[in-house]
């Protein structure tokens, strides 16, 4: 494989690869075999191998990298501009018949869950309309926000977390192969930190390794902590202080030049807040119900940095009527 | 050499001065080879934007290849007798140097009606007579360089990296023993997008005193007299005791109301503390609601509230009197408007990684620009990997991390 980057380079190719979710790899080589299969949805948490499984099932169904190009859509509904572009997108996939001598095209959409209600209803209607000529796989995290009967259409499998063992088995088969000096110690941190998560376990090797010459524990924490920008907690901590014009900047910093969305900032501000102990509760009550006002807002097209900003300056008063606490 | 303005003083006399532009300057050195060992029979097309080095690299050909530069302009051209003249003394050698001579054309993409006399001009140069010709042009797409193109060897100079223009600033700062802020040099860098020529004049003008910075950096950003009237709102909404007339006078005047909104929101802060702060957000993030509503629903009645509420709900918001600041140009029109560019590339690079690596862009920003920012201090090699996997040149890439390295605060080593 052509990218040096761990994660697709020891990415299994077929289902006999995989290692892990064996119950789950069973059932598919039956449709492997048949050489048919229903609309699929993977539920499971992030970097449990739903993607991998899913790009496999593919591979071993269409049998060479030629006829899986042609033959398999990848969409992430997350980084779609809404439903529309979706069914556009599936509309001039799906319109042709499968190239070759294959029974059907694959869709993989993946974060499938990330589209609201309405939107999967209509995703129901484009799954239906070409159903003669392709198969879905959804991909989710939780099933539960999947609507019934997207739900009752698919054969559902459920990814569990990647145990710690064949988190730890991996991480050392990569670190062998690549030559990467590690200590047990590095490698224990980084199963702790990942979660069961081996897509982020992998990318945390490799980060540690290009960082540093040897992994080991103080290498992958002072790692893993980057991943969140500290901005975000700078931003909240200053707007606390009073200092209202240094936190818009660093708010405009975060969207415009890092370029997170104000989805992903107010998501990572709720965690924040709640997770901190030195802000009253009767306060985070108050700040729960502006996060939620200025969410709404921005789904509903308002300009994500004014509305943030607004909820920055509402921090700089509770912050001045309660002694300007910090986060922790 | 003291009168002379900084981008002359400090015009790169050689091609390996020329910054930025390894590639371009390895290929003009194949060209000059050529020229070197007699065989002239394509011209030199140096196409790329404004203050990327293309004059420059011009001059330094012929002062590399031991020639006399002749510049051509447009008037050339359009005077049959007077090119006859030009095309006969490029033959021979200068009999003040006894060096022979190098044809520049700049700026050929301008001169759109000499463009019959510009080809006939280069084929007789060339074909006939072997006299080595450089041209310089901006879009080499127009129409009238058609056939140019095919006579000529055409070679892409990139817009330079902010940072790159930044080292320039930094050298010519320290050649000159003046000291200027780095955050300074920096905006100025950036705000130049990539136009080391216009980047150097600001600097000059900067430092000789002759304009203060924030006109230097203002100046592509609105006019006057919409300032004026932007001023006259403001200080009505800021400190105006009555809030209708304040309206008024927003309606008297011909600011755009999403412009007018960034300019209070933007002083907002620096008038009004605590509680007045938060009360007048508050009214602005309804006022933002309010025209994502008439967008959405295209109902332009609404229109009335949200110049309302921008303007006399944000006046009712004081508490005593607000203190007097110096209003400031909305810093996010600014940011979004010299980030552009780099927050397109940024975007682009994300998402076609993000399709190869088969995850979402969330991911490749939380877990995969790590990566990449440690491997380009290190060996790069992904890096290289990429440029030739994703089709995007690793200058560029490295642009885009450098940019993107500065939320991560990575420390590499240590």
């Amino acid at each position: 494989m052509a990218f040096e980057l761990w994660i697709e380079k020891y990415r299994p190719r077929t289902l006999d690869d995989i290692v892990d979710q064996e119950d789950v790899i069973r059932a598919l080589k039956g449709f492997v075999e048949k050489r048919s299969m229903p609309h699929l949805l993977f539920a499971g948490p992030a970097g449990t191998g739903k993607t991998t499984t899913a790009l496999a099932l593919a591979h071993d169904i269409y049998g060479s990298e030629e006829l899986l190009r042609a033959n398999y859509m990848e969409l992430n509904a997350s980084d779609e501009r809404g439903i529309d572009t979706i069914r556009t997108k599936i509309k001039d996939f799906a319109k042709t018949a499968p190239f070759g001598d294959v029974p059907f095209k694959i869709i993989h959409l993946d974060e499938a869950d990330s589209l609201t209600a309405d939107a999967q209803h209509a995703l129901r209607r484009i799954m239906e309309m070409y159903s003669a000529t392709t198969r879905f796989i959804l991909a989710c995290n939780y099933s539960s926000k999947i609507i019934e009967p997207i739900q009752s259409r698919c054969a559902v499998f459920r990814f569990g977390p990647i145990p710690e063992e064949a988190v730890r088995e991996r991480l050392v088969m990569i670190a062998e192969k690549e030559g990467v000096k590690y200590t047990e110690e590095g490698i224990s941190a980084i199963v702790y930190v990942a979660e069961g998560d081996l897509r982020r376990a992998i990318n945390l090797l490799q980060t540690a390794s290009a960082m540093a010459d040897q992994v080991d524990a103080k290498v992958v924490y002072r790692v893993a902590g980057l991943a969140h920008p500290e901005e975000v907690r700078g931003m909240i901590n200053a707007a606390l202080k009073g200092r209202f014009v240094a936190a818009r900047d660093m708010l405009r910093n975060l969207m415009i030049n890092y370029g997170m969305s104000a989805q992903d900032v107010i998501k990572q501000l709720n965690r924040e807040i709640m997770a901190s102990k030195s802000i009253p509760d009767k306060i985070k009550a108050q700040l729960m119900v502006f996060l939620s006002e200025v969410d709404f807002r921005v789904t509903e097209g308002a300009h994500g940095d004014v509305q943030l900003a607004a909820m920055l300056a509402k921090l700089v008063e509770l912050g001045e009527s309660h002694g300007g606490p910090s986060l922790d | 050499m003291a009168d002379l303005p900084w981008t002359e003083k400090y015009r790169p006399r050689s091609l390996d001065e020329i910054k930025g532009q390894n590639k371009a300057i390895s290929e003009i050195r194949d060209w000059m080879r050529s020229v070197r060992a007699g065989k002239v029979n394509k011209a030199l097309l140096l196409v790329g934007p404004p203050g990327s080095g293309k004059t420059s690299a011009a001059y330094a050909i012929a002062y590399e290849l031991g020639y006399d530069p002749v510049e051509v302009n447009a008037s050339d051209l359009r005077d049959r007798t007077h090119l006859k003249y030009v095309v006969e003394s490029a033959k021979a050698v200068s009999l003040l140097t006894l060096n022979r001579r190098l044809i520049i054309l700049d700026e050929v993409d301008a001169l759109p009606s000499e463009g019959g006399a510009l080809v006939s001009l280069v084929k007789e140069l060339i074909t006939k007579e072997g006299v080595p010709v450089v041209m310089t042009a901006n879009d080499p797409y127009e129409r009238h360089l058609y056939e140019i193109r095919s006579l000529s060897k055409v070679v892409r100079f990139y817009r330079l990296r902010w940072t790159t223009v930044l080292s320039v600033l930094k050298e010519i700062c320290r050649k000159e023993g003046v000291k200027v802020p780095d955050n300074v040099l920096r905006q100025i860098a950036v705000n130049s997008q990539g136009d080391l020529r216009a980047a150097i004049n600001d600097l000059e003008s900067l430092v000789k005193g002759s304009r203060r910075l924030s006109e230097v950096i203002g100046k592509k950003f609105g006019k006057r007299d919409v300032e004026a009237d932007v001023f006259k709102v403001l200080t009505a909404v800021f400190y105006g005791e009555n809030c209708y007339s304040a309206y008024l006078t927003s309606l008297n005047t011909d600011v755009d109301p999403d412009m007018l909104f960034r300019w209070v929101e933007e002083n907002l802060p620096y008038v009004y503390k605590g509680k007045a702060l938060s009360r007048a957000y508050d009214y602005l993030s309804y006022a933002d609601m309010v025209r994502s509503r008439i967008i959405k629903t295209n109902n332009w009645k609404l229109l009335v509230y949200y110049t309302q509420l921008m303007t006399y709900a944000v006046c009712t918001a004081k508490e005593g009197k607000p203190q007097g600041v110096k209003l400031r140009f909305p810093e996010i029109i600014r940011k979004l408007a010299t980030t552009k560019e780099l927050r397109a590339k940024t975007r682009e690079f994300l998402s076609k990684l993000a399709k190869e690596l088969h995850v979402p862009t969330k991911v490749v920003r939380m877990e995969i620009v790590p990566i990449l920012i440690a491997d380009s201090k290190g060996d790069g090699r992904i890096i290289k990997r990429l440029e030739r996997d994703l089709g995007l040149r690793e200058e560029d890439i490295r642009e885009i991390l450098e940019d993107l390295e500065e939320h991560y605060k990575l420390e590499v080593g240590g």
